[in-house]
């Protein structure tokens, strides 16, 4: 029939249901904007590092909990932070001799995943620094670098 | 999508606590805690002198990432079969590449390429657990 599919129970050319209220995409849940407000809820942590130097020994110890971590370099004097290639070792809940939990965090690239703390290990990079954001939605975080 | 008589500008409940998505469990971070779990496995291949490996690890994901004097290597050509050794279940990946997808076994092939050295990291999540944002 025209202006429905095959089984019938679909109308391609719906009226608008009146008195009643259509639940959008675009609507904000006012419980999670009271929430974050009510609990000065940050969804992420930015920790900036100068990679001038090299990591103290043993790393750098973030015990702060979350779902996905990227770092974005930059030239250390760069207002405007142009992306710039960098490289940090980031062990993921726990360090071990073999670097075996070890994820090579590079430009705009980094890891998702629930964990509890990170180890960040790096060599001296002259001019450079990182911001390096641990993300905590449990949504895909998504960012243009 | 249907309508609904849900309020559009609801009132927030003042006793309920309300299911954020920012929260994180403290029932599974403490799992990882007691167990000592990391949620990747990291190879790391000098390709200072070609080699072979297997490793008998299961993921759900793995990827390579490869630097010669510090500087990204786009192509380590490291030959990774998957579950079993056969040319027709080989991937090659390039740098930042890999493969999604649970298996058992790896078996690494790997050619040398002088001051080279290359991650190879096995994730264990069974969710998207790589990001790249650039």
């Amino acid at each position: 029939m025209y202006g429905q599919n095959p089984s019938g129970n679909y109308k391609r050319f719906q009226k608008p249901a009146e008195g009643e209220v259509y639940p959008s995409e675009y609507d904000f849940s006012s419980g999670l904007i009271n929430d974050l407000q009510q609990r000065d809820l940050a969804p992420i942590i930015v920790q900036t590092f100068n990679l001038a130097t090299a990591s103290p020994a043993g790393g750098i110890k973030l015990a702060m909990p979350g779902r996905a971590f990227v770092g974005y370099g930059y030239t250390t004097t760069d207002t405007f932070k142009s992306p710039q290639n960098f490289r940090i070792d980031v062990a993921i809940n726990q360090q071990s001799v073999a670097n075996e939990t070890v994820f090579p965090c590079d430009i705009s690239r980094g890891f998702r995943g629930l964990f509890h703390t990170l180890y960040l290990t790096w060599a001296a990079q002259a001019g450079l620094s990182v911001d390096f954001v641990i993300f905590r939605s449990k949504r895909k975080p998504w960012m243009s670098g | 999508m249907r309508a609904t008589s849900t309020p559009r500008f609801q009132k927030p409940s003042e006793t309920d606590q309300f299911p954020n998505e920012y929260d994180l469990p403290t029932d599974l971070i403490q799992d990882q805690i007691q167990r000592q779990q990391a949620p990747i496995r990291t190879f790391i291949i000098n390709q200072a002198a070609a080699g072979v490996k297997e490793i008998d690890y299961p993921g759900r994901a793995f990827a390579v990432f490869s630097y010669t004097g510090g500087v990204v290597n786009a192509n380590p050509a490291i030959q990774i079969a998957i579950n079993e050794n056969y040319p027709d279940r080989t991937v090659v990946p390039q740098d930042s590449r890999g493969f999604r997808g649970s298996f058992y076994r790896l078996f690494l092939n790997w050619p040398l390429i002088a001051n080279t050295t290359t991650y190879l990291v096995i994730f264990e999540s069974s969710e998207d657990p790589f990001v790249r944002f650039a």
